[in-house]
């Protein structure tokens, strides 16, 4: 009973609260039709402490990193959400597919070093600088090419222009969302038009070539009826 | 002692192969923007962005003429004045010299617009409308076809579709079967989501197949290359050959995104064209409707096309007269270099005059191997 009581005066003091909230809004908003100026933090003053701890905490548990965005700009939201996701999914690729390059050039110096020495030992030095940079370009083409033709090189290069592709996909959503909001044309309105064109360019080509073939039939009917007429005479 | 010795060597040289490059870098900003493209030519043709010239025959040799014209179907990757770069690097005027009609297919610049075009629209409408227009401005009903690198997998694909137009067919570095086990493109793009690529990126860019092709031999073609230039900058000649290979490596049109998806599914990843399982705007595409003389030129040394993959071609066919010619050189060294100018076009006037000879036997006998 008397939990009722204390929930019945808590939940009272908020109506009274929100009125108070309604009410200074409404001055405001009066005043603000006179004045340019518009004190929008005083909108929130009447905002307790316990309201902004209830609050903060709605809002860390709702708009955490995994959590899907809600409301009335939840797109938007999840657009520039996905834009972010997939571009630390391209640094991620990035990351490794440099590595896997950083890796071949100490493989290639391993590899010159091995030549360097071979050719010392079979008393041939290098002549000069460009001869020791045309070997190692030799030994770098060489451990490259070996893992170029390599499946796991394939598969890291095309995740990494998967990686870009998919990040270049959501700065297009972001950008196209951008471009109607300003009344903009965009690259969607534009290729709709373009494969329309190039449907009709094709309706257009098959009418032409269906009166061609028409054409073609009436003059050689035409000409077979005045052979046999000839032929008659 | 020693030790100081061989580092102040050391020194020396690296300072003496420095001066030599900034004397290569300072001989390269006299070199003004190549011009590129040589030969005298007519447009005879044109439809949307594409351009068919025709190149003016020599005078000197108006008596020992190939009969047959040529339409060189070149490519949508790179510019087509690859076949005409410089005087004396030009397959074209080796052609002209040798008394061969040269016609040249433009494929100009694609863009936006273009992006929904489909191989369809390639093979039997531009390159039908081009033969067409070349057969009309010669007064010839069939021409030989020469296509280059991707332009000769079109080719191959007009000439399996619509054989009665094409006399002789030449495939220079032409790629047949994409899935040889040496075919280190293929291996990188069956990695690639093609779909979400094009849907992505629409048409697509120069830029990025270059750097795929680089990506091939980085620390040569990144890095070699330049340095060797740079050492052997005095000859001002040299220097201008290389900027015109320079404009012409990185001047690289878009390709159409519709188009290009078809054509990385369909011949790179399905090697449709091998299969035998292609159809091209619904017209079942089969490589055994070639039945008129083909003349197979590849290069031994092509990074880009293995000679495995065009070698193919011998065994899809079936013509009884079928040609295959390997030269000593690499995918663009067929076009510019000293031998390739000696060599290619004498064999392709050659061949080709021999089949001026046979042609009309040919066409009435039939050429198909039993």
């Amino acid at each position: 009973m008397q939990a009722r009581d204390v929930n019945e005066n808590w939940a009272q003091a908020w109506i009274d609260e929100q009125r108070r909230n309604c009410e200074r809004m409404a001055e405001e908003r009066a005043r603000s039709n006179v004045d340019t100026e518009v004190d929008v933090a005083a909108l929130f003053s009447g905002f307790g402490r316990e309201w902004l701890n209830v609050a903060e905490r709605w809002l860390r548990a709702g708009f955490s990193a995994g959590a899907p965005p809600i409301g009335w700009a939840r797109e938007h939201q999840l657009a520039w959400r996905e834009l972010v996701d997939a571009q630390l999914a391209y640094r991620k690729c990035e990351t490794d597919w440099l590595a896997r390059l950083v890796a071949i050039h100490a493989q290639a110096l391993d590899r010159l070093e091995r030549v360097v020495r071979a050719r010392a030992q079979e008393n041939r030095p290098l002549e000069d600088v460009r001869e020791l940079y045309d070997l190692w370009i030799e030994c770098a083409e060489d451990v490259y090419a070996e893992v170029a033709r390599s499946d796991e090189y394939a598969q890291l290069q095309g995740a990494l222009i998967n990686a870009a592709v998919q990040w270049r996909a959501k700065q297009q959503i972001v950008l196209e969302r951008v471009l109607k909001q300003f009344d903009l044309p965009t690259r969607a309105e534009l290729n709709s038009v373009h494969r329309e064109l190039r449907a009709l360019r094709r309706r257009l080509d098959r009418i032409e070539q269906g009166v061609v073939a028409r054409d073609r039939t009436k003059k050689s009917t035409a000409q077979s009826a005045s052979t046999k007429k000839r032929r008659r005479a | 002692m020693k030790e100081a010795n061989v580092t102040e060597a050391l020194l020396r040289d690296v300072q003496a192969w420095l001066e030599r490059l900034e004397k290569g870098a300072r001989a390269l900003a006299n070199v003004r923007e190549p011009e590129v493209g040589c030969s005298a030519k007519e447009a005879i043709y044109r439809e949307d962005k594409l351009v068919v010239y025709r190149y003016q025959p020599l005078e000197v040799v108006a008596q020992a003429r190939v009969r047959t014209p040529v339409l060189i179907c070149y490519a949508l990757v790179n510019r087509p004045y690859m076949m005409d770069l410089q005087p004396d690097r030009s397959l074209v005027r080796g052609l002209l010299s040798r008394g061969v009609d040269v016609y040249l297919i433009d494929w100009g610049y694609p863009d936006g617009a273009d992006r929904y075009l489909e191989l369809e629209d390639y093979v039997l409408r531009y390159l039908d409308n081009c033969t067409r227009a070349v057969c009309e401005h010669s007064r010839t009903k069939a021409l030989t076809l020469l296509g280059v690198c991707q332009g000769g997998t079109l080719s191959l694909c007009y000439a399996a579709a619509r054989p009665q137009r094409v006399r002789n067919l030449i495939t220079m570095v032409t790629p047949v079967d994409f899935r040889t086990p040496d075919n280190v493109l293929t291996k990188w793009s069956d990695a690639v989501d093609i779909d979400a690529l094009v849907d992505t990126v629409g048409n697509i860019p120069g830029e990025m197949l270059n750097a795929m092709f680089l990506a091939l031999m980085p620390y040569r073609l990144l890095s070699q290359k330049y340095v060797d230039i740079f050492e052997r900058s005095v000859d001002r000649e040299a220097l201008e050959t290389f900027m015109r290979m320079e404009k012409w490596i990185f001047d690289s049109p878009d390709q159409p995104a519709e188009m290009y998806r078809q054509f990385m599914k369909w011949f790179v990843k399905e090697n449709r064209l091998v299969s035998g399982t292609l159809e091209i705007g619904g017209e079942r595409i089969d490589l055994r409707r070639i039945d008129m003389p083909v003349f197979n030129i590849y290069a031994e040394r092509d990074h880009l096309v293995p000679p495995s993959a065009s070698r193919a071609l011998r065994g899809l066919v079936t013509t009884r007269d079928y040609t295959e010619y390997a030269f000593a050189g690499g995918h663009v060294g067929i076009y510019v270099s000293a031998a390739a100018q000696r060599e290619v076009p004498t064999r392709i006037a050659q061949w080709l005059a021999e089949r001026d000879r046979r042609g009309t036997r040919r066409r009435a006998g039939g050429g198909r191997k039993s």
